[in-house]
Protein backbone atom coordinates (compact mmCIF):
# COMPACT_ATOMS: atom_id res chain seq x y z
CA UNK A 1 0.00 0.00 0.00
CA UNK A 2 2.83 2.63 0.89
CA UNK A 3 3.67 2.53 -2.30
CA UNK A 4 0.75 2.67 -4.40
CA UNK A 5 -0.07 6.14 -2.10
CA UNK A 6 2.89 7.93 -4.11
CA UNK A 7 3.12 10.92 -6.58
CA UNK A 8 4.37 9.82 -10.03
CA UNK A 9 7.11 13.11 -9.01
CA UNK A 10 8.06 11.28 -5.80
CA UNK A 11 8.35 7.42 -7.79
CA UNK A 12 10.45 8.73 -10.66
CA UNK A 13 13.05 9.98 -7.95
CA UNK A 14 12.95 6.51 -6.57
CA UNK A 15 12.60 4.25 -9.89
CA UNK A 16 15.67 6.25 -11.13
CA UNK A 17 17.86 6.34 -8.34
CA UNK A 18 16.92 2.52 -7.97
CA UNK A 19 15.04 2.60 -4.61
CA UNK A 20 12.43 0.16 -6.21
CA UNK A 21 12.20 -1.10 -9.68
CA UNK A 22 9.12 -1.08 -11.72
CA UNK A 23 8.14 -4.59 -11.29
CA UNK A 24 7.69 -3.92 -7.30
CA UNK A 25 5.63 -1.55 -8.88
CA UNK A 26 3.46 -3.41 -10.55
CA UNK A 27 3.21 -6.03 -7.98
CA UNK A 28 1.94 -3.41 -5.37
CA UNK A 29 -0.82 -1.97 -7.63
CA UNK A 30 -1.67 -5.54 -8.61
CA UNK A 31 -2.09 -6.62 -5.11
CA UNK A 32 -4.00 -3.60 -4.52
CA UNK A 33 -6.02 -3.97 -7.50
CA UNK A 34 -6.83 -7.30 -6.27
CA UNK A 35 -8.18 -6.29 -3.22
CA UNK A 36 -10.28 -3.48 -3.29
CA UNK A 37 -11.78 -3.69 -7.23
CA UNK A 38 -14.13 -6.21 -6.01
CA UNK A 39 -15.57 -3.82 -3.87
CA UNK A 40 -15.29 -0.66 -6.13
CA UNK A 41 -15.82 -2.46 -9.23
CA UNK A 42 -13.44 0.24 -10.72
CA UNK A 43 -12.06 -1.67 -13.35
CA UNK A 44 -13.94 -3.38 -15.88
CA UNK A 45 -10.46 -5.44 -17.16
CA UNK A 46 -7.14 -5.54 -15.37
CA UNK A 47 -4.58 -6.07 -17.43
CA UNK A 48 -1.76 -8.16 -15.67
CA UNK A 49 0.02 -9.87 -18.02
CA UNK A 50 0.89 -6.72 -20.06
CA UNK A 51 1.34 -4.66 -16.87
CA UNK A 52 4.49 -6.98 -16.26
CA UNK A 53 4.91 -6.59 -20.10
CA UNK A 54 5.30 -3.13 -19.95
CA UNK A 55 7.29 -3.15 -16.74
CA UNK A 56 10.07 -4.92 -18.34
CA UNK A 57 10.56 -2.34 -21.23
CA UNK A 58 10.11 0.12 -18.70
CA UNK A 59 12.78 -1.27 -15.98
CA UNK A 60 15.20 -1.78 -19.05
CA UNK A 61 14.45 2.38 -20.65
CA UNK A 62 15.43 3.09 -17.25
CA UNK A 63 18.22 1.22 -16.84
CA UNK A 64 19.46 2.16 -20.27
CA UNK A 65 19.31 6.15 -19.32
CA UNK A 66 16.42 6.66 -21.03
CA UNK A 67 14.00 7.39 -18.46
CA UNK A 68 11.31 10.06 -19.59
CA UNK A 69 9.04 11.81 -16.84
CA UNK A 70 6.47 8.83 -17.07
CA UNK A 71 8.13 5.66 -17.48
CA UNK A 72 7.65 2.84 -15.07
CA UNK A 73 4.26 4.60 -13.64
CA UNK A 74 1.36 2.43 -13.36
CA UNK A 75 -1.84 3.90 -15.13
CA UNK A 76 -5.25 2.95 -16.58
CA UNK A 77 -7.86 4.33 -19.68
CA UNK A 78 -11.02 4.98 -19.35
CA UNK A 79 -12.81 1.63 -21.18
CA UNK A 80 -13.77 4.36 -24.12
CA UNK A 81 -10.35 4.60 -25.19
CA UNK A 82 -9.08 1.70 -27.65
CA UNK A 83 -6.42 -0.55 -26.59
CA UNK A 84 -5.22 -2.73 -28.92
CA UNK A 85 -5.70 -6.70 -28.18
CA UNK A 86 -7.24 -5.73 -25.27
CA UNK A 87 -11.26 -5.78 -24.99
CA UNK A 88 -12.93 -2.18 -25.39
CA UNK A 89 -16.29 -2.33 -24.32
CA UNK A 90 -17.33 1.54 -23.67
CA UNK A 91 -19.31 -0.19 -20.13
CA UNK A 92 -22.00 -1.65 -23.37
CA UNK A 93 -23.15 -4.93 -23.69
CA UNK A 94 -22.91 -4.58 -27.94
CA UNK A 95 -19.37 -3.63 -27.52
CA UNK A 96 -18.87 -6.98 -24.15
CA UNK A 97 -16.69 -8.08 -26.19
CA UNK A 98 -14.98 -5.97 -28.77
CA UNK A 99 -11.06 -5.92 -29.03
CA UNK A 100 -9.82 -2.92 -31.13
CA UNK A 101 -7.75 -3.68 -33.96
CA UNK A 102 -5.64 -0.91 -33.13
CA UNK A 103 -4.32 1.70 -30.38
CA UNK A 104 -5.85 5.13 -29.60
CA UNK A 105 -3.25 7.61 -29.83
CA UNK A 106 -3.04 8.26 -25.78
CA UNK A 107 -2.64 4.40 -25.77
CA UNK A 108 0.03 4.90 -27.91
CA UNK A 109 2.04 7.98 -26.56
CA UNK A 110 1.64 6.33 -22.95
CA UNK A 111 3.30 2.94 -24.37
CA UNK A 112 6.39 5.58 -26.28
CA UNK A 113 6.54 7.07 -22.55
CA UNK A 114 7.00 3.34 -21.28
CA UNK A 115 3.84 3.81 -19.03
CA UNK A 116 2.52 0.64 -17.03
CA UNK A 117 -1.27 0.10 -18.06
CA UNK A 118 -2.92 -1.60 -15.36
CA UNK A 119 -6.37 -1.76 -16.71
CA UNK A 120 -9.22 -0.56 -18.32
CA UNK A 121 -11.44 1.45 -16.25
CA UNK A 122 -16.17 1.82 -16.00
CA UNK A 123 -17.97 4.55 -17.07
CA UNK A 124 -21.61 5.21 -17.59
CA UNK A 125 -22.52 3.13 -20.95
CA UNK A 126 -20.93 5.65 -23.88
CA UNK A 127 -19.94 8.44 -21.23
CA UNK A 128 -23.22 9.24 -21.20
CA UNK A 129 -24.26 9.76 -17.72
CA UNK A 130 -22.71 11.80 -14.02
CA UNK A 131 -22.82 8.72 -11.96
CA UNK A 132 -20.88 5.71 -13.32
CA UNK A 133 -24.20 3.90 -12.53
CA UNK A 134 -25.66 3.82 -16.03
CA UNK A 135 -22.91 1.28 -16.68
CA UNK A 136 -23.65 -2.17 -18.23
CA UNK A 137 -21.71 -3.82 -15.87
CA UNK A 138 -22.70 -2.44 -12.42
CA UNK A 139 -21.74 0.66 -10.78
CA UNK A 140 -18.41 2.17 -9.19
CA UNK A 141 -18.35 2.91 -5.36
CA UNK A 142 -16.66 6.28 -4.72
CA UNK A 143 -13.61 5.13 -1.85
CA UNK A 144 -15.03 7.57 0.74
CA UNK A 145 -18.73 6.60 0.96
CA UNK A 146 -19.43 2.89 -0.50
CA UNK A 147 -22.75 3.91 -0.81
CA UNK A 148 -22.42 6.82 -3.16
CA UNK A 149 -21.18 7.11 -6.93
CA UNK A 150 -17.65 8.36 -7.83
CA UNK A 151 -19.21 10.85 -10.33
CA UNK A 152 -19.14 9.95 -13.56
CA UNK A 153 -18.84 9.47 -16.76
CA UNK A 154 -15.26 8.56 -15.63
CA UNK A 155 -16.05 7.54 -12.32
CA UNK A 156 -13.66 4.18 -12.72
CA UNK A 157 -10.44 6.70 -13.40
CA UNK A 158 -11.74 8.64 -10.99
CA UNK A 159 -12.18 6.26 -8.48
CA UNK A 160 -9.01 4.35 -9.27
CA UNK A 161 -6.88 7.60 -8.74
CA UNK A 162 -8.47 8.25 -5.20
CA UNK A 163 -8.09 4.93 -4.03
CA UNK A 164 -4.73 4.37 -4.94
CA UNK A 165 -5.00 1.42 -7.82
CA UNK A 166 -3.18 3.74 -10.46
CA UNK A 167 -1.20 6.70 -10.11
CA UNK A 168 -2.53 8.27 -13.10
CA UNK A 169 -5.77 7.40 -15.29
CA UNK A 170 -7.51 8.96 -17.79
CA UNK A 171 -10.84 9.48 -18.96
CA UNK A 172 -13.03 11.53 -21.42
CA UNK A 173 -14.77 15.03 -21.08
CA UNK A 174 -17.94 15.65 -22.96
CA UNK A 175 -19.61 17.91 -19.71
CA UNK A 176 -17.88 17.21 -16.99
CA UNK A 177 -16.81 13.58 -17.35
CA UNK A 178 -13.11 14.13 -15.75
CA UNK A 179 -13.80 17.17 -13.32
CA UNK A 180 -17.22 16.60 -11.96
CA UNK A 181 -15.86 12.56 -10.68
CA UNK A 182 -12.39 14.16 -9.82
CA UNK A 183 -14.57 16.28 -7.47
CA UNK A 184 -16.85 14.16 -6.11
CA UNK A 185 -14.04 11.39 -5.59
CA UNK A 186 -11.58 14.11 -3.85
CA UNK A 187 -8.65 14.05 -7.11
CA UNK A 188 -7.42 16.26 -9.77
CA UNK A 189 -9.06 16.11 -13.27
CA UNK A 190 -8.36 18.66 -15.76
CA UNK A 191 -10.20 18.81 -19.07
CA UNK A 192 -7.31 20.20 -21.76
CA UNK A 193 -8.39 22.90 -24.43
CA UNK A 194 -10.73 21.64 -27.26
CA UNK A 195 -8.23 20.38 -29.95
CA UNK A 196 -5.11 20.03 -27.31
CA UNK A 197 -5.32 16.10 -27.15
CA UNK A 198 -6.33 14.17 -30.20
CA UNK A 199 -9.10 11.80 -30.11
CA UNK A 200 -8.23 9.38 -32.50
CA UNK A 201 -9.25 5.75 -30.80
CA UNK A 202 -11.54 7.54 -28.18
CA UNK A 203 -14.78 6.42 -28.83
CA UNK A 204 -17.23 9.47 -30.08
CA UNK A 205 -19.57 10.58 -28.31
CA UNK A 206 -20.47 14.37 -28.94
CA UNK A 207 -17.17 14.99 -31.08
CA UNK A 208 -17.76 18.82 -30.98
CA UNK A 209 -17.23 18.40 -27.03
CA UNK A 210 -15.17 15.71 -26.30
CA UNK A 211 -11.68 16.07 -25.20
CA UNK A 212 -9.22 13.77 -23.46
CA UNK A 213 -7.98 14.54 -19.79
CA UNK A 214 -5.98 13.18 -17.06
CA UNK A 215 -6.85 12.32 -13.26
CA UNK A 216 -3.81 12.17 -10.85
CA UNK A 217 -3.65 12.76 -7.00
CA UNK A 218 -1.83 16.06 -7.39
CA UNK A 219 -1.35 19.17 -10.26
CA UNK A 220 2.36 17.99 -11.11
CA UNK A 221 1.34 14.57 -12.08
CA UNK A 222 -2.04 15.73 -14.04
CA UNK A 223 0.37 18.05 -15.70
CA UNK A 224 2.65 15.50 -16.68
CA UNK A 225 0.38 13.30 -17.92
CA UNK A 226 -0.82 15.94 -19.98
CA UNK A 227 2.47 16.63 -21.44
CA UNK A 228 2.29 13.08 -22.40
CA UNK A 229 -0.71 12.97 -24.17
CA UNK A 230 -1.03 16.40 -26.53
CA UNK A 231 0.11 17.71 -29.39
CA UNK A 232 -0.94 16.73 -33.20
CA UNK A 233 -1.07 13.42 -34.38
CA UNK A 234 -2.67 13.25 -38.19
CA UNK A 235 -5.33 11.17 -37.15
CA UNK A 236 -7.55 14.33 -35.32
CA UNK A 237 -7.48 17.11 -37.60
CA UNK A 238 -8.89 19.57 -34.59
CA UNK A 239 -5.80 19.22 -32.61
CA UNK A 240 -3.97 22.31 -33.14
CA UNK A 241 -0.02 23.10 -32.57
CA UNK A 242 -0.61 26.26 -30.30
CA UNK A 243 2.51 27.12 -28.16
CA UNK A 244 2.37 25.64 -24.21
CA UNK A 245 5.07 26.51 -21.59
CA UNK A 246 5.50 23.58 -19.45
CA UNK A 247 7.50 26.15 -17.53
CA UNK A 248 4.36 28.45 -17.37
CA UNK A 249 2.50 25.14 -15.91
CA UNK A 250 4.83 24.93 -12.96
CA UNK A 251 5.24 28.74 -12.21
CA UNK A 252 2.45 31.08 -11.96
CA UNK A 253 2.53 33.67 -9.63
CA UNK A 254 -0.91 34.51 -7.79
CA UNK A 255 -0.43 37.46 -6.34
CA UNK A 256 -1.45 40.40 -8.88
CA UNK A 257 -4.33 38.08 -10.88
CA UNK A 258 -7.75 38.57 -11.06
CA UNK A 259 -10.02 36.04 -11.21
CA UNK A 260 -13.45 36.20 -11.71
CA UNK A 261 -16.52 34.17 -10.15
CA UNK A 262 -19.54 33.62 -12.55
CA UNK A 263 -22.32 34.14 -9.64
CA UNK A 264 -24.90 32.05 -11.62
CA UNK A 265 -22.73 28.65 -11.11
CA UNK A 266 -22.71 29.25 -7.48
CA UNK A 267 -26.23 29.64 -6.91
CA UNK A 268 -29.64 27.86 -5.11
CA UNK A 269 -28.45 24.36 -6.58
CA UNK A 270 -24.96 24.34 -4.43
CA UNK A 271 -25.16 22.92 -1.29
CA UNK A 272 -24.22 24.74 2.35
CA UNK A 273 -20.72 22.99 2.61
CA UNK A 274 -19.95 23.43 -0.92
CA UNK A 275 -20.54 26.99 -0.53
CA UNK A 276 -18.34 27.27 2.62
CA UNK A 277 -14.98 25.05 1.40
CA UNK A 278 -15.88 27.33 -2.19
CA UNK A 279 -15.87 30.40 0.11
CA UNK A 280 -12.84 29.37 2.20
CA UNK A 281 -10.75 28.89 -0.62
CA UNK A 282 -11.65 32.51 -2.28
CA UNK A 283 -10.55 33.73 0.90
CA UNK A 284 -7.39 31.99 0.78
CA UNK A 285 -6.76 33.21 -2.89
CA UNK A 286 -7.08 36.92 -1.69
CA UNK A 287 -4.72 36.75 0.90
CA UNK A 288 -2.56 35.20 -1.87
CA UNK A 289 -3.33 38.97 -3.06
CA UNK A 290 -5.51 37.62 -5.94
CA UNK A 291 -8.51 40.49 -6.41
CA UNK A 292 -11.26 37.91 -6.65
CA UNK A 293 -14.84 39.44 -8.17
CA UNK A 294 -17.80 38.27 -8.89
CA UNK A 295 -19.86 38.90 -12.18
CA UNK A 296 -22.91 37.94 -14.32
CA UNK A 297 -23.42 35.32 -17.03
CA UNK A 298 -26.98 34.35 -16.78
CA UNK A 299 -26.18 32.51 -20.15
CA UNK A 300 -24.85 29.81 -17.92
CA UNK A 301 -28.62 28.64 -16.69
CA UNK A 302 -29.14 27.27 -20.10
CA UNK A 303 -25.47 25.54 -20.18
CA UNK A 304 -27.48 22.07 -19.16
CA UNK A 305 -30.56 22.55 -21.59
CA UNK A 306 -27.86 23.09 -24.81
CA UNK A 307 -25.82 20.61 -23.65
CA UNK A 308 -28.38 17.90 -23.83
CA UNK A 309 -29.51 19.15 -27.01
CA UNK A 310 -26.28 19.37 -28.60
CA UNK A 311 -24.44 15.91 -27.00
CA UNK A 312 -27.33 13.60 -27.87
CA UNK A 313 -27.77 15.40 -31.53
CA UNK A 314 -23.97 13.89 -32.09
CA UNK A 315 -24.41 11.01 -30.42
CA UNK A 316 -27.18 9.63 -32.61
CA UNK A 317 -25.09 10.09 -35.47
CA UNK A 318 -21.66 8.71 -34.05
CA UNK A 319 -23.83 5.79 -32.63
CA UNK A 320 -25.05 4.79 -36.15
CA UNK A 321 -22.13 2.84 -37.01
CA UNK A 322 -23.18 -0.02 -33.75
CA UNK A 323 -25.14 -1.85 -36.72
CA UNK A 324 -24.12 -5.10 -36.20
CA UNK A 325 -22.14 -5.39 -39.46
CA UNK A 326 -18.22 -4.90 -38.56
CA UNK A 327 -17.71 -5.04 -35.46
CA UNK A 328 -19.50 -5.85 -31.49
CA UNK A 329 -22.92 -7.78 -30.89
CA UNK A 330 -25.05 -9.00 -33.78
CA UNK A 331 -28.51 -10.08 -33.43
CA UNK A 332 -30.38 -11.43 -36.16
CA UNK A 333 -33.50 -10.41 -38.06
CA UNK A 334 -35.67 -11.57 -41.43
CA UNK A 335 -34.42 -8.10 -43.02
CA UNK A 336 -30.98 -5.99 -42.53
CA UNK A 337 -33.09 -3.34 -40.77
CA UNK A 338 -34.48 -5.85 -38.61
CA UNK A 339 -30.76 -7.15 -37.83
CA UNK A 340 -29.74 -3.85 -36.89
CA UNK A 341 -33.09 -2.92 -35.03
CA UNK A 342 -32.41 -6.31 -32.75
CA UNK A 343 -28.90 -5.77 -32.49
CA UNK A 344 -29.38 -2.19 -31.02
CA UNK A 345 -32.18 -2.91 -29.02
CA UNK A 346 -30.23 -5.91 -27.13
CA UNK A 347 -27.19 -4.23 -27.19
CA UNK A 348 -28.09 -0.31 -25.27
CA UNK A 349 -29.20 0.67 -22.49
CA UNK A 350 -31.91 2.63 -21.44
CA UNK A 351 -30.05 5.85 -21.09
CA UNK A 352 -28.19 5.17 -24.55
CA UNK A 353 -31.57 4.56 -26.35
CA UNK A 354 -33.21 7.41 -24.88
CA UNK A 355 -30.09 10.12 -25.60
CA UNK A 356 -30.44 8.40 -29.12
CA UNK A 357 -33.89 9.52 -29.19
CA UNK A 358 -33.58 12.75 -28.17
CA UNK A 359 -30.76 13.47 -30.61
CA UNK A 360 -33.07 12.13 -33.87
CA UNK A 361 -35.76 14.24 -32.10
CA UNK A 362 -33.95 17.67 -32.63
CA UNK A 363 -32.39 17.41 -35.50
CA UNK A 364 -35.76 15.83 -37.38
CA UNK A 365 -37.27 18.29 -39.77
CA UNK A 366 -39.86 20.78 -37.72
CA UNK A 367 -37.95 20.72 -34.71
CA UNK A 368 -34.42 21.18 -36.10
CA UNK A 369 -34.70 25.30 -35.91
CA UNK A 370 -36.52 24.98 -32.31
CA UNK A 371 -33.84 22.97 -30.74
CA UNK A 372 -30.80 22.26 -32.38
CA UNK A 373 -30.01 25.68 -34.32
CA UNK A 374 -31.21 27.55 -30.70
CA UNK A 375 -28.96 25.33 -28.88
CA UNK A 376 -25.60 25.95 -31.22
CA UNK A 377 -26.71 29.66 -31.41
CA UNK A 378 -26.62 29.51 -27.05
CA UNK A 379 -23.44 27.89 -27.07
CA UNK A 380 -21.76 30.59 -29.53
CA UNK A 381 -23.10 32.90 -27.32
CA UNK A 382 -22.04 31.12 -24.00
CA UNK A 383 -18.72 31.46 -25.60
CA UNK A 384 -18.73 35.26 -26.22
CA UNK A 385 -19.95 35.60 -22.65
CA UNK A 386 -16.59 34.08 -21.03
CA UNK A 387 -14.30 35.42 -23.76
CA UNK A 388 -15.83 38.72 -22.88
CA UNK A 389 -15.02 37.94 -19.53
CA UNK A 390 -11.46 36.43 -19.73
CA UNK A 391 -10.52 40.47 -21.13
CA UNK A 392 -11.21 41.41 -17.29
CA UNK A 393 -10.30 38.17 -15.68
CA UNK A 394 -7.28 35.57 -15.88
CA UNK A 395 -9.64 32.66 -14.75
CA UNK A 396 -12.98 32.18 -14.08
CA UNK A 397 -13.91 29.82 -10.66
CA UNK A 398 -16.59 28.02 -9.38
CA UNK A 399 -17.45 24.70 -7.35
CA UNK A 400 -16.83 22.02 -9.72
CA UNK A 401 -20.11 20.30 -8.56
CA UNK A 402 -23.13 21.92 -7.01
CA UNK A 403 -23.38 18.79 -4.21
CA UNK A 404 -20.57 16.08 -3.23
CA UNK A 405 -21.31 12.42 -3.82
CA UNK A 406 -24.84 11.30 -4.07
CA UNK A 407 -26.40 8.07 -3.17
CA UNK A 408 -26.51 5.30 -5.76
CA UNK A 409 -29.71 5.17 -6.96
CA UNK A 410 -30.78 8.60 -5.39
CA UNK A 411 -31.36 10.07 -8.71
CA UNK A 412 -32.14 7.61 -11.34
CA UNK A 413 -36.03 8.34 -10.98
CA UNK A 414 -35.99 11.92 -12.44
CA UNK A 415 -34.10 12.21 -16.15
CA UNK A 416 -33.32 15.93 -15.42
CA UNK A 417 -32.46 15.29 -11.51
CA UNK A 418 -29.08 13.47 -12.59
CA UNK A 419 -28.16 15.79 -15.58
CA UNK A 420 -28.36 19.04 -13.82
CA UNK A 421 -24.43 17.42 -11.89
CA UNK A 422 -23.11 19.30 -14.64
CA UNK A 423 -24.57 22.26 -14.01
CA UNK A 424 -20.69 23.68 -13.59
CA UNK A 425 -18.66 21.76 -15.76
CA UNK A 426 -20.88 22.59 -18.85
CA UNK A 427 -19.88 26.24 -20.14
CA UNK A 428 -15.97 24.96 -20.51
CA UNK A 429 -16.85 22.46 -23.12
CA UNK A 430 -19.04 24.28 -24.41
CA UNK A 431 -16.33 27.80 -25.34
CA UNK A 432 -13.78 24.89 -25.54
CA UNK A 433 -11.96 26.31 -22.28
CA UNK A 434 -9.26 24.23 -20.42
CA UNK A 435 -10.48 23.33 -16.76
CA UNK A 436 -9.38 21.84 -14.27
CA UNK A 437 -10.87 20.41 -10.52
CA UNK A 438 -8.73 20.26 -7.31
CA UNK A 439 -9.67 19.26 -4.13
CA UNK A 440 -10.75 22.48 -1.73
CA UNK A 441 -12.41 20.47 1.39
CA UNK A 442 -14.64 18.09 2.64
CA UNK A 443 -18.59 18.12 3.75
CA UNK A 444 -19.17 14.99 6.08
CA UNK A 445 -16.57 13.59 4.72
CA UNK A 446 -17.12 13.83 1.40
CA UNK A 447 -14.57 15.65 -0.96
CA UNK A 448 -15.43 19.09 -2.71
CA UNK A 449 -13.75 20.03 -5.88
CA UNK A 450 -12.75 23.53 -6.67
CA UNK A 451 -12.92 24.75 -10.52
CA UNK A 452 -10.76 26.71 -12.49
CA UNK A 453 -11.52 27.61 -15.95
CA UNK A 454 -9.06 29.38 -18.73
CA UNK A 455 -9.11 30.86 -21.81
CA UNK A 456 -8.45 28.32 -24.91
CA UNK A 457 -5.10 27.57 -25.40
CA UNK A 458 -3.89 28.54 -21.52
CA UNK A 459 -3.62 25.10 -20.59
CA UNK A 460 -0.11 25.90 -19.02
CA UNK A 461 -1.28 28.74 -17.24
CA UNK A 462 -4.65 27.05 -15.82
CA UNK A 463 -2.06 24.25 -14.68
CA UNK A 464 0.26 26.86 -13.17
CA UNK A 465 -2.65 28.50 -10.70
CA UNK A 466 -3.60 25.19 -9.70
CA UNK A 467 -0.26 24.13 -8.88
CA UNK A 468 -0.23 27.47 -6.80
CA UNK A 469 -3.49 26.97 -5.30
CA UNK A 470 -2.70 23.56 -4.48
CA UNK A 471 -0.08 24.36 -2.50
CA UNK A 472 -1.65 27.02 -0.02
CA UNK A 473 -4.23 24.34 0.34
CA UNK A 474 -2.07 22.08 1.91
CA UNK A 475 -0.36 24.98 3.85
CA UNK B 1 -44.89 20.69 -27.43
CA UNK B 2 -45.12 17.30 -26.41
CA UNK B 3 -44.27 13.93 -27.83
CA UNK B 4 -47.05 11.39 -28.81
CA UNK B 5 -46.76 7.84 -29.03
CA UNK B 6 -46.69 7.82 -32.65
CA UNK B 7 -44.13 10.55 -32.61
CA UNK B 8 -41.51 8.17 -30.96
CA UNK B 9 -42.21 5.16 -33.17
CA UNK B 10 -41.40 7.19 -35.84
CA UNK B 11 -38.30 8.21 -33.92
CA UNK B 12 -37.48 4.86 -33.11
CA UNK B 13 -37.70 3.47 -36.68
CA UNK B 14 -35.72 6.44 -37.91
CA UNK B 15 -32.91 5.52 -35.35
CA UNK B 16 -32.91 2.00 -36.26
CA UNK B 17 -34.22 1.04 -32.57
CA UNK B 18 -36.74 -1.81 -31.71
CA UNK B 19 -38.34 -0.61 -28.08
CA UNK B 20 -40.85 -2.54 -26.24
CA UNK B 21 -44.11 -0.73 -25.01
CA UNK B 22 -42.77 -0.40 -21.65
CA UNK B 23 -39.88 1.11 -22.92
CA UNK B 24 -41.94 3.50 -24.82
CA UNK B 25 -43.82 4.88 -21.99
CA UNK B 26 -41.20 5.14 -20.07
CA UNK B 27 -39.66 7.09 -22.75
CA UNK B 28 -42.35 9.18 -23.33
CA UNK B 29 -42.86 10.90 -20.01
CA UNK B 30 -38.83 11.33 -19.63
CA UNK B 31 -38.40 12.65 -23.49
CA UNK B 32 -41.23 15.18 -22.11
CA UNK B 33 -39.66 16.00 -18.58
CA UNK B 34 -36.58 16.86 -21.42
CA UNK B 35 -38.21 18.97 -23.83
CA UNK B 36 -40.15 20.94 -20.88
CA UNK B 37 -36.52 21.85 -19.68
CA UNK B 38 -35.40 22.64 -23.43
CA UNK B 39 -38.56 24.78 -23.41
CA UNK B 40 -36.83 27.22 -21.65
CA UNK B 41 -34.02 27.86 -24.50
CA UNK B 42 -36.85 29.34 -26.48
CA UNK B 43 -37.52 32.58 -24.83
CA UNK B 44 -33.46 33.63 -24.30
CA UNK B 45 -32.80 36.30 -26.96
CA UNK B 46 -29.72 35.41 -28.81
CA UNK B 47 -29.71 38.49 -30.87
CA UNK B 48 -28.15 38.53 -34.80
CA UNK B 49 -25.37 35.49 -32.71
CA UNK B 50 -23.88 33.08 -35.83
CA UNK B 51 -24.77 29.33 -35.57
CA UNK B 52 -21.90 27.71 -34.93
CA UNK B 53 -21.48 23.86 -34.47
CA UNK B 54 -17.87 23.89 -33.10
CA UNK B 55 -15.41 25.64 -30.46
CA UNK B 56 -12.37 26.00 -32.02
CA UNK B 57 -12.76 28.32 -34.82
CA UNK B 58 -9.99 25.69 -36.57
CA UNK B 59 -10.26 25.25 -40.27
CA UNK B 60 -10.05 21.80 -41.69
CA UNK B 61 -6.65 21.07 -42.45
CA UNK B 62 -5.13 18.70 -45.29
CA UNK B 63 -2.30 16.59 -44.90
CA UNK B 64 0.11 15.47 -48.13
CA UNK B 65 -2.11 12.98 -50.27
CA UNK B 66 -0.07 9.83 -50.65
CA UNK B 67 -0.40 6.01 -49.95
CA UNK B 68 0.14 4.86 -46.82
CA UNK B 69 -0.40 1.21 -45.46
CA UNK B 70 -3.84 1.06 -43.45
CA UNK B 71 -5.81 -1.45 -41.19
CA UNK B 72 -4.93 -5.13 -43.09
CA UNK B 73 -8.21 -7.31 -44.09
CA UNK B 74 -7.38 -9.78 -41.61
CA UNK B 75 -7.38 -7.25 -38.83
CA UNK B 76 -10.49 -5.07 -39.95
CA UNK B 77 -12.67 -8.37 -39.83
CA UNK B 78 -11.41 -9.95 -36.74
CA UNK B 79 -14.22 -8.13 -34.80
CA UNK B 80 -16.99 -8.78 -36.90
CA UNK B 81 -19.83 -11.06 -35.78
CA UNK B 82 -19.84 -12.85 -39.54
CA UNK B 83 -17.74 -12.80 -42.16
CA UNK B 84 -18.04 -14.63 -45.80
CA UNK B 85 -15.07 -14.78 -48.61
CA UNK B 86 -13.43 -11.75 -47.00
CA UNK B 87 -16.25 -9.38 -46.62
CA UNK B 88 -18.49 -8.47 -43.90
CA UNK B 89 -22.27 -10.99 -44.46
CA UNK B 90 -25.34 -9.24 -43.78
CA UNK B 91 -28.83 -10.39 -44.46
CA UNK B 92 -30.03 -9.88 -47.96
CA UNK B 93 -30.35 -6.02 -48.58
CA UNK B 94 -31.71 -6.39 -52.16
CA UNK B 95 -34.59 -8.86 -53.58
CA UNK B 96 -33.90 -11.35 -56.62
Amino acid sequence: MGLCKLTAIELRRMLDSREVSVRELVDAHISRISDRNPVLNAFLTVTEERAYVDADRAQAMIDSGNAKPLTGIPFALKDNICTQGIRTTCSSKILENYVPPYDATLTTRANEQGMVLVGKTNLDEFAMGSSTEHSAFGPTKNPHDLSRVPGGSSGGSAAAAADNLAVITFGSDTGGSVRQPASLSGVVGFKPTYGRVSRHGLIAFSSSLDQIGPFARCVDDATCAFEMAFGQDGHDSTVSDRPYSSNSARNVELKGMRVGVAKELVGEMTEPGVKGAFDATLDLLSNAGVEVEEFSAPIVEHGVSTYYIIAPAEASSNLARFDGVRYGLRVDGETHIEMMKNTRAAGFGHEVKERIMIGTYVLSSGYYDAFYAKAQKARAFMKAEFEKAFEKYDFIVSPTSPTTAFKIGERTGDPMALKVADFCTIPANMGGFPAISLNCGFAEGLPIGFQIVGNSFEDDRVLGAAKALEALLVS
Amino acid sequence: MSITLEDLKHLANLARLKLSDGELDAMQSDLNRVLEHFEQLQSLDLGDIQFATHSSGLRSVWREDFPSIGLDRAAALFGAPEIQAGLFLVPTIIDD
